[in-house]
């Protein structure tokens, strides 16, 4: 057994070199006539994961999922799933089950035929066919539902029986094109979780096209993050989250404030009267370079300001929203001409400090809480 | 992220490689797409543009094919008598057109903007003439207002024949297209308009001519262009009621049929094919405008009940109606009396053509071959054509010019396609001219005549098919034949069976195609028509036209009841 393995490690290795992604996306481009659809794309898929493609619309996400699956060739690059080069395969002769956001269920056959409809072509006999059907509708949860046809179901019922087909075959990868935005809110929360169950739980590496944060954050292992057919960031949700790459990131993903403001010393920034001090993160600017500092609303202390140094503000209340279990509250920055500052508090805070539209408290900028980039117009008001 | 570049594969190499390594990775199936849209589109090229060519190079031949530049067209031009014809054309067109399109707009109004009663009647009596051949109203105008006409005072001293003959034969022919466009012209209107103008406090008079109008006439200017084309182009009419009355699709007729000088016949062909293709061109741009007029959101538009309108509309209708059956029940009428006018009693006698014309029944006979050939041969063709343009995943220049070639029947006439077949296919040294003279290329020019209407028809029932299901089955890795087969073809059985009713129907009525290309061994009813009004067997060629109708209905119920069994079974799940 380990001289088995021992060969066949030092075979594979000769061959390529070890550790190879599942799927490997190198410098992928797509243009379409004078349209770059998709520019320089490198990316591995570990396998197992569920990676997220997230962006807004025409960010090139559905293109990038279209390029893996063979519908649409890239203009350049190249792709690779388990090490073999499918770069001009037709999609037939990848490996993987597409679910769209139109289900795509055919109309005229009933859930079981949609669901077999991938294995009868294989010559697998009758009873296993069947056998597989039921499997597959009690794993998505339809038991029973065989007889039925897609327009008798609802769309989150045709949304699980796409996935049965897709997943019919056994493939070794799933792609999800926007696969919960033609359903109501309800639905997709629930979804959402069985979705993310049923992948855990079959192992299946999954790429999926959205342009939810909500969901990607929430299902994802990884994200990548898109932007005008290029890569803004990939990393897990939480460092995304934390630790936006640029401000179009920290934008795209959650509520951010943005102040914009001119380095004036070393880890100084001016934003209009106001001087907001910054930890190491700012150390690649230097006096003078304009920058946008970055802070979520529910990083915004209030309470033992005595434990904050720096960054201690005054402000006045402009309006209180109430969302239920918490307040969200926009405060006029004192001496920043037009600035305003979104916080989150807990309505705790709201009761213990008697903030009320018009009044005034302090607050806090922690320092460890500011996130710096360089103010490029992303953004923001993008003024 | 960066990543090893471990391939040494960057994307930077010759392009044409790439071209050539995906050509190798197509499977079978695209293979087997590709073949499909070259065979198909070999098709077109061998059955509707080397005629068209053959016929453009007649024009610049002698007699004996010798190249002779423009004389042929000067000759043409220097004769007043074929000059006059042009006149004549686009006289009886244009005025036929503004009657037609006058009479199809006041009936369409009728049928969707008010609140009479039997709306679902009158627009069936309306569709009646598309169910008879162009000679049909012709005869029956011959037995109205002819020497021995019922009614012939009503024209105080004018003839029947000639152009008043023709624009009346006309309006009745072409009524059901002008009239179906402005149906749905004055269907796709906004209620939220007219509230807005009764809001406001707008007169009738003005909401008609600022809103009604206005939002129809994208579907006024196609219904006139379809007028003007139609009435242009058909050539039974004025074969049997022109009299002395010379217009265009005569003339190529007389040149070619009468005095065999087939390079006048083509150069006529090409003086006809100029309007023709001009008012195609007008459509097509006309069309693309009225689609982004009515948007997703427009509320739908329910007349309300107005007694004097309503009451004003119904009279017109019906008196539209009487016109419509009259001349129907005239032909019928005329075919059933046992000798016109003298003995009025009704017999089959002149259903016996057979005493009349050796190849009476089975001309018959050959019109139902040929229009059953041409609508289950066309409908196959006509559906691959239209799968591969809308789905296919490959070749997306082909299928584009494939597309256009598919459009371009609509702007030939008849007359002028039959012509070209007759050029092209009568060559001896053309490999193709084994089908000259046979069954096969009646129902090979029959369908490429009638290929525009049915292969829009056919991709707009293709077009309202998910767009991925073709991806869903490559990646279960069926073919996309197999997808084809199991899916598509049963979503479209409805558009399906309209196109080969459509097929059939016009098959079994058309004269102008085909009129150059049978033989004695295939002759068709619609022909035997015309021989037998030529040589005076006008009875009888009522006798045959009502035969003609008969089957054309017999169809239409068959659709209907097609339909209605389709609809029963797939209930479960269409919406």
């Amino acid at each position: 057994m380990a001289l088995w393995g021992g060969a066949m490690a030092r075979t594979s290795k000769a061959k390529s070199p070890p550790e190879r992604a599942f799927l490997e996306i190198r410098d992928v481009s797509k243009k379409f006539g004078d349209f770059t659809a998709l520019t320089d794309i490198t990316l591995d898929i570990v396998e197992g994961e569920l990676i997220c493609f997230l962006g807004p619309s025409g960010c090139g996400k559905t293109t990038l999922l279209r390029a893996i699956a063979g519908l649409d060739y890239q203009t350049t690059g190249r792709i690779y799933q388990k090490g073999r080069d499918i770069s001009d395969a037709p999609p037939a002769d990848r490996d993987f089950g597409i679910v769209f956001q139109s289900y795509a269920l055919f109309p005229n056959m009933t859930v079981a035929k949609n669901i077999a409809y991938g294995l009868v072509n294989r010559r697998i006999d009758r009873k296993a066919i069947a056998g597989r059907v039921q499997e597959l509708l009690e794993l998505v949860g339809m038991p029973g539902s065989d007889d039925k046809f897609p327009a008798a179901l609802s769309g989150g019922q045709q949304q699980r029986v796409a996935l049965a087909r897709a997943l019919a075959t056994s493939p070794g990868m799933l792609l999800l094109d926007e696969p919960l935005s033609a359903l109501d809110a309800k639905v997709r929360e629930q979804l959402r979780h069985e979705l993310k169950d049923l992948q855990r739980s079959l192992g299946i590496t999954t790429v999926m096209v959205t342009h939810d944060q909500e969901e990607a954050l929430s299902m994802a292992d990884r994200i990548v993050v898109m932007s005008d057919g290029r890569i803004a960031q990939v990393g897990t949700p939480m460092e995304i989250y934390r630790n936006p790459a640029s401000a179009y990131v920290a934008d795209f993903i959650g509520s951010m404030n943005f102040l914009r403001g001119k380095m004036v010393a070393a880890r100084q920034v001016q934003v209009g009267r106001l001087k907001i001090a910054l930890d190491g993160a700012a150390k690649q600017f230097a006096k003078g370079d304009d920058v946008v500092v970055c802070i979520r609303p529910e990083d915004v202390a209030v309470r033992d300001l005595g434990k904050f140094k720096v960054n201690n503000f005054a402000m006045s209340i402009r309006d209180v929203e109430f969302l239920g279990s918490f307040c969200r509250v926009i405060l006029d920055v004192e001496g920043v001409k037009d600035a305003e500052l979104t916080a989150d508090f807990s309505i705790n805070l709201m009761r213990d400090f008697n903030l009320v539209r018009g009044g005034k408290l302090k607050v806090a900028l922690p320092r460890r809480r500011l996130q710096v980039f360089r103010d490029d117009g992303q953004g923001g008001d993008r003024k | 992220m960066s990543a090893p570049d471990i391939s040494g594969a960057t994307g930077l190499e010759p392009p044409g490689s790439k071209a050539l390594r995906r050509l190798r990775a197509l499977k079978a199936e695209s293979w087997i797409m590709l073949a499909g849209i070259l065979a198909i589109f070999a098709a077109l090229l061998a059955f509707l543009a080397l005629p068209l060519y053959a016929l453009l190079k007649k024009s610049v031949e002698d007699d004996k094919g010798e190249f002779v530049g423009l004389i042929n067209f000067q000759e043409y031009f220097s004769s007043a008598g074929l000059v006059n014809s042009i006149s004549n054309s686009l006289t009886i067109a244009f005025l036929t057109m503004i009657i037609s399109c006058t009479l199809a707009f006041t009936f369409a109004y009728g049928l969707t903007r008010t609140c009479m009663p039997f709306k679902r009647m009158f627009r069936a009596i309306a569709t009646i003439p598309i169910l008879a051949p162009s000679l049909l109203p012709a005869i029956s105008l011959v037995y109205l207002f002819g020497n021995q006409g019922v009614i012939k005072g009503l024209l105080f001293g004018e003839s029947i024949y000639g152009p008043i003959g023709i624009m009346i034969a006309m309006v009745f022919y072409i009524f059901p297209h002008v009239m179906m466009i402005m149906v749905t012209a004055l269907s796709t209107t906004d209620a939220r308009l007219y509230e807005a103008a009764d809001a406001l406090g707008t007169r009738p008079m003005r909401v008609f001519f600022t809103i009604t109008i206005p939002g129809a006439i994208y579907g006024i200017v196609s219904a006139a262009v379809v007028a003007f084309t139609l009435t242009i182009t058909d050539f039974g009419v004025p074969k049997v009621i022109g009299g002395q009355y010379n217009v265009l699709a005569t003339d190529i007729y007389k040149q070619v049929v009468g005095q065999q000088n087939f390079s006048m016949g083509a150069v006529v062909g090409l003086v006809l094919l100029i309007p023709a293709a001009f008012s195609f061109m007008i459509d097509r741009h006309v069309q693309k405008k009225q689609v982004a007029l009515l948007s997703a959101r427009a509320v739908p538009f329910h007349p309300k009940p107005h007694k004097l309108r309503d009451a004003g509309l119904l009279a017109f209708c019906i008196l539209m109606s009487v016109f419509l059956i009259g001349i129907l029940g005239m032909a019928a009428f005329a075919s059933l009396a046992t000798f016109w006018p003298y003995d009025l009693s009704l017999s089959l006698v002149h259903y016996d053509f057979d005493k009349v014309d050796p190849n009476g029944w089975s001309s018959f006979y050959n019109s139902l071959k040929m229009a059953g050939f041409t609508a289950v041969i066309g409908v196959t063709i006509i559906f691959l054509g239209a799968y591969m343009v809308e789905k296919g995943q490959n070749f997306p220049k082909l299928r584009g010019l494939f597309h256009m070639l598919a459009i371009v029947p609509m702007a030939v006439p008849g007359l002028v396609l039959g012509l070209a077949y007759v050029f092209f296919f009568s060559r001896p040294e053309n490999p193709l001219s084994v089908f000259y003279s046979t069954m096969a290329i009646l129902v090979v020019c029959t369908i490429v005549h009638f290929y525009t209407v049915s292969h829009l028809t056919m991709l707009t029932a293709l077009k309202q098919i998910d767009k991925e299901f073709e991806s869903v089955s490559s990646s279960l890795k069926v073919p996309f034949y197999r997808t084809m087969f199991r899916v598509h073809v049963p979503i479209c059985l409805p558009a399906i069976s309209e196109v080969m009713m459509y097929l059939f129907v016009n098959a079994m009525t058309t004269v102008s195609a085909v009129v150059f290309l049978y033989s004695p061994d295939t002759k068709l009813a619609a022909i035997t028509v015309l021989n037998l009004d030529d040589v005076g067997d006008t009875a009888e060629a009522a006798a045959m036209s009502m035969v003609i109708v008969a089957t054309s209905i017999t169809v239409r119920v068959a659709h209907g009841l097609l339909m209605r069994g389709l609809n029963a079974r797939h209930s479960a799940w269409r919406e």
